[in-house]
């Protein structure tokens, strides 16, 4: 998929741990890891939302179109 | 879901009964084929058979392996049925399940339909079309058949649809 979530690179930056993040954005370890694997098919304006509320950047910082 | 255990108990006695039938067929098929039956009518499948001659004799092994195929169906509704009741509903067993039953419901219906109509135009010089209402008709049977494997192409839609859902976060 030529789009790249980059949650893990945001994360470091925050210097963050997943599980914290999840529980902040009130989704499981599970589903995140899911996000930053890359294998979701979508992501929820609400969900990215939650996620630059709590890491303070905007939704460009996350998600990279990278052309295949 | 009291539905679902409705129609599961209706396709048990269905099939159990079936196979007290393909039994039957398994032990009546060598006296036919032996010539101890000759010139009596059989009726099977919905279709009166008098066999005589080396040809009902064909037509009557088409009529077994026909009923072959349509128990092999409704064994496999019964199996999706159980998928059903455990809520695994967008399984790909599911959707292969329900293309299979679809095949074996149009080849059962041909293998039962196309000899006879052959052997009563050839060697009873009987031709014509009869028009039925209801599950005796060849045509809604095989129509059916093509139904059930338009929902397995339904279904895999279903189940892509689903795990697009799942995946959206």
């Amino acid at each position: 998929m030529p789009i790249i979530v980059n949650v893990d690179v945001m994360l470091a930056t925050r210097k963050m741990r997943s599980n914290e993040l999840a529980e902040r954005i009130g989704m499981t370890t599970a589903n995140l890891s899911i996000l930053k694997t890359g294998k979701a098919k979508a992501i929820r304006f609400s969900t990215l939302e939650a996620i630059c509320e709590v890491l303070e950047c905007q939704p460009a910082d996350i998600l990279e179109y990278v052309k295949e | 879901m009291r539905k679902l255990n409705v129609l599961k108990a209706c396709i048990d006695l269905a099939f159990y009964l079936s196979c007290l039938t393909v039994l039957a067929f398994v032990l009546f098929i060598p006296f036919a084929i032996l010539g101890q039956m000759d010139g009596i009518p059989i009726k099977m499948q919905g279709r009166e058979l008098i066999i005589d001659n080396w040809q009902g004799k064909v037509v009557l092994v088409f009529a077994a392996v026909s009923a072959l195929f349509f128990v092999y169906g409704i064994y496999l509704l019964r199996k999706t049925i159980g998928f059903f009741i455990k809520k695994d509903l967008f399984s790909a067993e599911v959707i292969r399940n329900f293309n299979v039953i679809g095949i074996c419901v149009v080849t059962s219906t041909l293998l039962m339909v196309i000899p006879t109509f052959l052997y009563n135009a050839f060697y009873r010089t009987k031709m014509g079309f009869k028009l039925e209402v209801g599950f005796d008709s060849p045509l809604l049977v095989i129509s059916l058949g093509l139904f059930f494997m338009v929902l397995s192409e339904v279904f895999k839609i279903a189940k892509n649809l689903k795990e697009e859902n799942d995946l959206t976060l």
